[in-house]
Formats: structure tokens, sequence, C-alpha cells
């Protein structure tokens, strides 16, 4: 079996460097790395072509601001069987394309999708953490028993080349390219495997403002793509996991705000009960990724809750209600870590 | 995508359980978007009631401390107004009732101010001020059955 791994970039030359050696050392190599340098205006073309023996490398002269459009360029040059996409700002941990091969023995599975993990740096990259913890061993977990996996990570997924040629391909209409192929794979019936030994480490946002600029990304993504793929709902497992992620999300969003307003009292004990359900969440993510620094975690991801619900709304109101396409690629403040 | 603590959680821990407990990935067969959505709202009102619930009886159980907290002091109160009543009461002896003449003025003074109207509403027994009706009752009808109390032993 032949693996490619499709790497794209933009301005990513404090980072690049990192994602590259991880894709090289591997325990089973890779059979092609492509890498598609979207117009970078920095070091990131030079920094890669110290690399171009080893890998392939394209360039892009104008940048389409939307990642979708270099993953569409590079996805003609891929020859592998399988194909991985990675971003530019994760790092591959040394057993991924090992453990990709194997879930791929099963025939019927078309697509994997990976376990994330949070590169340490401050209180929001460990709120994240958090976040990835939870959500990939509950949430995902639970989707996968029902063959119904939310998303596959647009740094963490793999999937057979033929059939994402012939029914998928990257399309440049929302801002969340990972779930709109997840959907469409859904769509046709097609099997998606969640394996979560397949491990990257991505470096997530480290100040505020490129926080909330990506939830909005993600958010609003989010909501463009259920409405482009709104017949996904037809199908009970979907029905049931999209009504507990959107419908949650709504009612979730509106109490926290709302019920201030409505009844202090009940509004205190509700803040109290999920003060005490993140602390829960917080002891089981410490132990599952044993990280001690998520102990001072639990008040802060009380307030990263509020700014998450606050852009959850705003979104919906944006996308849903105005129909408002306003939404861009927002690239985050990069760290050399 | 974040998810959000709520609902959610509790459907996909037992999704999880389920799957566990049966060794095996499963599908649902017979729920569409209507009966999903219809249960989900079902969880989520139980889930109010179970909150309210839990509400409800913590208020119950701290209106309960501080009502313990009033009955404490009237109790005391009382204690000490019947005291007060003994001590003066002994000046006088029983025995002879006439003596009950040799009643200190103050003490008479003070047994006639024990009146309902006369008493303040706080600050005499050293009680904190009543915030609720249903306090101010209790303090109040213990103060009656203190007057009363006294006027039977004196009479």
């Amino acid at each position: 079996m032949k693996v490619s791994l499709l790497i794209c970039c933009y301005n990513e030359e404090k980072v690049i460097a990192n994602c590259i050696v991880s894709c090289l050392n591997q325990t089973r190599p890779a059979d092609e790395i492509i890498v598609v340098d979207d117009a970078s205006t920095d070091l990131t073309y030079k920094i890669l072509k110290k690399y171009q023996k080893k890998i392939k490398l394209l360039r892009l002269f104008k940048n389409g601001g939307n990642k979708s459009y270099a993953q569409q360029y590079g996805l003609q040059f891929i020859s592998g069987d399988i194909f991985i996409t990675i971003d530019a700002d994760s790092m591959l941990d040394q057993h991924f394309i090992e453990r990709i091969v194997d879930d791929f023995v099963d025939e019927k599975v078309v697509a994997v999708g990976g376990y994330i993990k949070s590169s340490r740096y401050n209180w929001l990259t460990a709120c994240r953490a958090l976040d990835y913890t939870i959500g990939q061993n509950i949430h995902k977990l639970a989707q996968s028993y029902l063959n119904f996996l939310f998303v596959i990570p647009g740094t963490a997924g793999a999937f057979k080349t033929e059939i994402f040629k012939k029914y998928i391909n990257f399309e440049h209409d929302t801002v969340a390219e990972d779930l709109d192929f997840t959907y469409k794979l859904h769509k046709k019936g097609l099997k998606i495997k969640y394996d979560r030994q397949a491990i990257v480490y991505t470096q997530d946002p480290t100040d505020l403002k490129s926080y909330i600029n990506q939830m909005r990304r993600w958010y609003g993504g989010g909501w463009q793509n259920l409405l482009k793929h709104l017949s996904i709902i037809q199908r009970p497992a979907q029905a049931l996991q999209l009504s507990l992620i959107y419908v949650e999300g709504l009612i979730f969003s509106l109490v926290l705000y709302l019920l201030p307003i409505i009844n202090l009292k009940i509004a205190v004990y509700l803040l109290l009960f999920y003060l005490a359900t993140i602390i829960i969440f917080t002891l089981y993510a410490l132990i599952k990724e044993r990280r001690l620094d998520l102990i001072f975690i639990p008040p802060l991801y009380l307030f990263i809750m509020y700014i998450n619900a606050a852009v959850f709304l705003e979104q919906f109101f944006q996308t849903v209600i105005l129909r408002s396409n306003k939404l861009t690629w927002y690239q985050p403040k990069r760290i050399k870590i | 995508m974040i998810f959000f603590p709520g609902i959610s959680m509790i459907i996909n821990v037992l999704i999880i359980l389920l799957a566990k407990i049966l060794r095996r990935e499963f599908t649902i067969h017979h729920l569409s978007l209507r009966s999903g959505l219809l249960s989900y709202l079902i969880i989520f009102f139980i889930g109010l009631v179970i909150l309210n619930s839990a509400i409800f009886l913590i208020n119950i159980s701290l209106t309960h401390q501080s009502n313990f907290k009033i009955l404490a002091v009237i109790m005391k109160s009382k204690e000490a107004s019947a005291e007060n009543i003994n001590n003066d009461l002994t000046l006088s002896t029983f025995s002879q009732p006439d003596q009950l003449e040799e009643l200190s003025s103050s003490s008479l003074a003070s047994l006639e101010n024990f009146s309902l109207e006369s008493v303040p509403t706080n600050s005499v027994y050293d009680l904190p001020t009543t915030n609720s009706l249903a306090s101010y009752t209790d303090y109040r009808l213990a103060l009656l059955e203190c007057n009363q109390a006294s006027n039977k032993f004196l009479y």
C-alpha cells in the first residue's frame, strides 16, 4: 500500500520544519510527501527548499484565501493508494503512518480520523487540551460506535485516494473543509474509522484574539456545512449526534447568557454545577493525558465556556439567520515551540 | 468543534457503556430526527426538573438551618427571661402572698413592660433582625408565650 502525505502551508516559517521532520521520522515511512506552498510571503518556501530531496515541493503564486485551494491543487499530484492530510502547524507521532496503514487493512474503511493532542504552551492551550481529551474520548468515541464520526480532522485525516477523487474532492464554499468532506463521506454511506492511537500534536492559538477567530471559523464553518448538507440529518445516528451538538450548543449558550437575567440564583447554581462538571473532566484529562498543568484550568475553562457560547450564538446569527458569507480563513499567530 | 458539557455528554457516555457491554458497534434503526429531538427535549426537561429539585432541597435545608438557629436563640431568650423572672421572684417568697408587694418597683416595671407591644422587634434578647414574616411571627409568638408563662406564674 502506497502512502502519500499532503501538507499545505501559508506563512508557516516558525513551524514547518518541525512538521516535515516529524513526517520523515516515521516507523513506517511515507512513500511520498507533497508540500504545497500557498504563496507564502515569509521564509516558508526557503525552509522547504532545504528538504527538496525528500519531499515533492509545489508552489502556488497566488494565495486562494482558503486552504482547500492548495489542497485541491496538491491532490492532483498524489499517486499513493491512501493519502494523509496534515496541517503545517502539526507534528505526527512517529507511529502515525504505521497505525493508519493498519486501519486500512479493513477494505470497507475509506477514511480514518486520528487523535489530536494540543502542544503545551499556556492556559489557552491547556483549555484546548481539556476540550480535545473530552471531545475525543467521549463524544467522538460514542460517535464512532454509531458509525458517525462528526469530523475527520483536517490535520489528522487519511483517505483512500481513488474514492476521494471520485466522490469527494475539496470544495471552497465553506471555511471548514474537513467538515465538508466528512459530511460528503457520510452521505455516500462510506465507512470511517476512528483511531485513537494515530496521534498528531498540533499547535493551538496561544492568545485570546487568535482563539476567538479560530472559534469563529470552526463554529461558522460548522453552521455553513450543516446548511450545505442538511439532508445528512435524515439518517438516525447522524440526526442524534447533530442534534446533540447543535441543539445543545444553542440551548447551552442561551441558558448561559439568559439565565442570570431571568433568575440569578438558579444561574449561580448552574454555574457551580458546570464548575463541578469541569473539575471532574479535568481530573479525567489529567489522568488520561498525564498533564499536571491542567489542574488549574477549571475556573479558566469556565471563562472560555462563555467565550465559546458567545461565538456559537454569534455565528448562528450571522450564518443561519443573516446568511452572511463574511467568514474568511484565519491563520492564528504561530510560535516556535 | 468544541463540545458543551451537557446532556450530550450523558447520552454519549451511555452509548459508550452500551457499546462496551455489547462489545460491538451498533446502529440505531428506529430513531428518526423527530424522535431524536423529542428524546433530547424530554431528557433536557427531566434534567431541568432534577436541577430544580436539587435547588429546592438545598433551599429547604438552608431554611431549616436558619430556622433552627432562630429557634435556638428564642429558646435561649426564653430561658433567660424565665431566669430573670425567677430571680425577681426569689426576692419575694410565695409562702407569704402579701409579700408580693415587696417586689421591687423596677422588677414590676420590667414585667409590665414585658408586653407584646412594648417589646422591640430585636435587640432586647439579642435576636437577629427578623427578615422574614415566618421567623418574625415565631419570634412574636415565643414572646407571647413567655409573657403568658410569667403572668401565670405571678398570678
